[in-house]
């Protein structure tokens, strides 16, 4: 019988769910969803909100819609992403200190039979 | 025993939770401008400079001041009206702050007065009105305005109060016989802007026009004045709150209840014809309409206890807060007006974070508005030197 290696699961490439990686990259893809709506010029349809059109030739209704995609994004760079960025660098904080703690005393207590020895190479 | 998945989510909620903490309180910061840097005692702000730069290339260019009246115009024909009137204003009180640029403001004022009279007298009163004006009759006859009367005679009031100029002496005097003799007849001694619809915001700036008129021509408007505030407190007011509601019949039925669309437009007009009066409106609409979270302020539309319909003066109302970007806009000139310089202050950072200010070439203009709530900005970052002369019985 072939005895099953135990290995950990390998980790997604945008992080674990809520993880600091997967909590930055979200930061980092509402910052460039923003910027890319900035760059379209989408700014300027935000004047639907007092009724009037982008552009005397625009309809009322297409400047609400870009308008309005303009001010979800608006609230997603400014509100949504530095709350998460600061959410995932406390969490890279925490792990770290974390692991610092745990590190020393997992070197002093001894491997039993069933458990692989810890290895010392950098991680 | 809880599972170590479990432990990480309930992690990085608590990290969520405290970035939440530390940067909703800290987003103002972001967005303050520094005392002074909207409106100023003296001068001319630095915003208020960059509005005007905008407001005044529109008048040099024929093509770009088209387009955006046809923008304009295409949502409400008033907007054309009061992008007008609010500049007028704006740059009267400008030529008191800046005397060096003064030449330049008065020449504009003159071009937009001859503009606004032309397309008057060509078209009639109905081409500054929104198309229901003509849905009804009117009660008063001949059928006038009060809307374009009050409002054009502020603007040649406000002309003549920084140089006289002797072709609006008449124009003037016209206005205000013409304002006085129909108010006098009503019921609630105000007349119509619209067919059996009497506006506070209009009745409230023919008070003020009749001021500044009795200043500059030697009349005497104050025994209808004070009628007129002794019938508004009894008649004109929300039993609730004690707000001047925003529109009411001839005969004083009100139509629509107190506004902030309305009201803190009222309240600065208001300090022409009845100091004590505008500064307890005032305090009753700070205390019924302004509200501010983490740095932030805005106006609601209406009190908590009335709840009116959303319209082309509201603009859309955000639910549950009750954010309304026409009542917040005039807001900062009744903040303004009133020297609330707290909640002025916080409003200019709400208008910063919220109307996307965009600069170009030293002008500035906020995307999520148009040309006239950029003139009203316009009016709220430089209003004051004309109101306090008149206040303290200066002749110009």
């Amino acid at each position: 019988m072939i005895a099953k290696t135990q290995c950990a699961k390998p980790q997604p490439w945008g992080g674990g769910f809520l993880s600091s990686r997967y909590l930055g990259l979200r930061a980092v893809a509402l910052v460039l969803l923003f910027g890319a709506a900035h760059l379209a010029g989408l700014r300027e349809s935000t004047t639907f909100l007092t009724g009037t059109a982008a552009a005397s030739g625009a309809s009322l209704q297409s400047s609400a819609y870009a308008g309005g995609l303009y001010i979800l994004l608006y609230l997603g760079f400014v509100v949504l992403a530095p709350i998460l960025a600061l959410a995932a660098a406390l969490l890279y904080f925490w792990e770290r200190r974390d692991r610092r703690v745990s590190l020393p005393s997992a070197t002093k207590a001894q491997p039993t039979a069933t458990e692989p020895p810890i290895s010392h190479e950098p991680l | 025993m809880k599972k170590p998945g479990q432990s990480r989510i309930g992690r990085s909620l608590s990290a969520l939770a405290v970035a939440t903490a530390i940067w909703i309180p800290s987003l103002h910061w972001f967005f303050t401008a520094k005392e002074g840097d909207f409106h100023q005692p003296s001068g001319i702000s630095t915003k208020a400079r960059q509005l005007a730069s905008r407001h005044l290339a529109l008048w040099s260019e024929p093509e770009a001041r088209q387009q955006e009246l046809n923008r304009m115009r295409a949502s409400n024909a008033e907007w054309d009206f009061m992008g007008r009137t609010f500049l007028v204003w704006s740059l009267a009180d400008m030529s008191l702050r800046n005397p060096e640029g003064k030449s330049q403001y008065v020449a504009v004022m003159d071009q937009i007065i001859v503009e606004t009279l032309r397309l008057e007298k060509e078209h009639g009163m109905y081409f500054f009105l929104m198309p229901y004006a003509r849905a009804g009759n009117f009660v008063m006859q001949p059928p006038r305005s009060q809307f374009l009367d009050s409002e054009i005679a502020l603007m040649l009031a406000s002309r003549r109060w920084v140089a006289e100029k002797a072709e609006y002496i008449p124009l003037l005097r016209e206005r205000i016989a013409f304002m006085g003799e129909r108010m006098a007849q009503g019921a609630v001694l105000s007349t119509e802007s619209y067919p059996n619809e009497c506006w506070m915001f209009d009745n409230a700036a023919a008070l003020a026009a009749f001021r500044l008129s009795d200043r500059l021509d030697g009349g005497d408007h104050s025994d209808f004045i004070h009628r007129w505030i002794q019938t508004a407190r009894a008649k004109l007011t929300d039993p609730v709150t004690g707000i001047l509601i925003s529109s009411y019949t001839v005969d004083g039925r009100a139509l629509d209840g107190p506004e902030g669309s309305s009201i803190w437009m009222v309240t600065h007009f208001l300090r022409l014809a009845d100091g004590s009066f505008a500064r307890d409106q005032y305090q009753r609409a700070r205390k019924e309409l302004a509200r501010g979270l983490a740095g932030f302020a805005w106006s609601r539309e209406w009190p908590a206890s009335w709840q009116g319909p959303t319209d082309i003066d509201s603009g859309p109302v955000i639910p549950v807060l009750g954010i309304s970007a026409g009542a917040s806009g005039m807001a900062l000139i009744g903040a303004s007006s009133a020297g609330d310089e707290d909640y002025l202050q916080r409003l200019v950072t709400t208008l910063d974070f919220a109307a996307f200010p965009a600069r170009k070439n030293g002008r500035l203009r906020y995307c999520a508005s148009n040309a006239v709530g950029d003139a009203a900005l316009l009016y709220a970052s430089v209003l004051g030197p004309v109101w306090n002369e008149a206040i303290t019985h200066h002749q110009p």
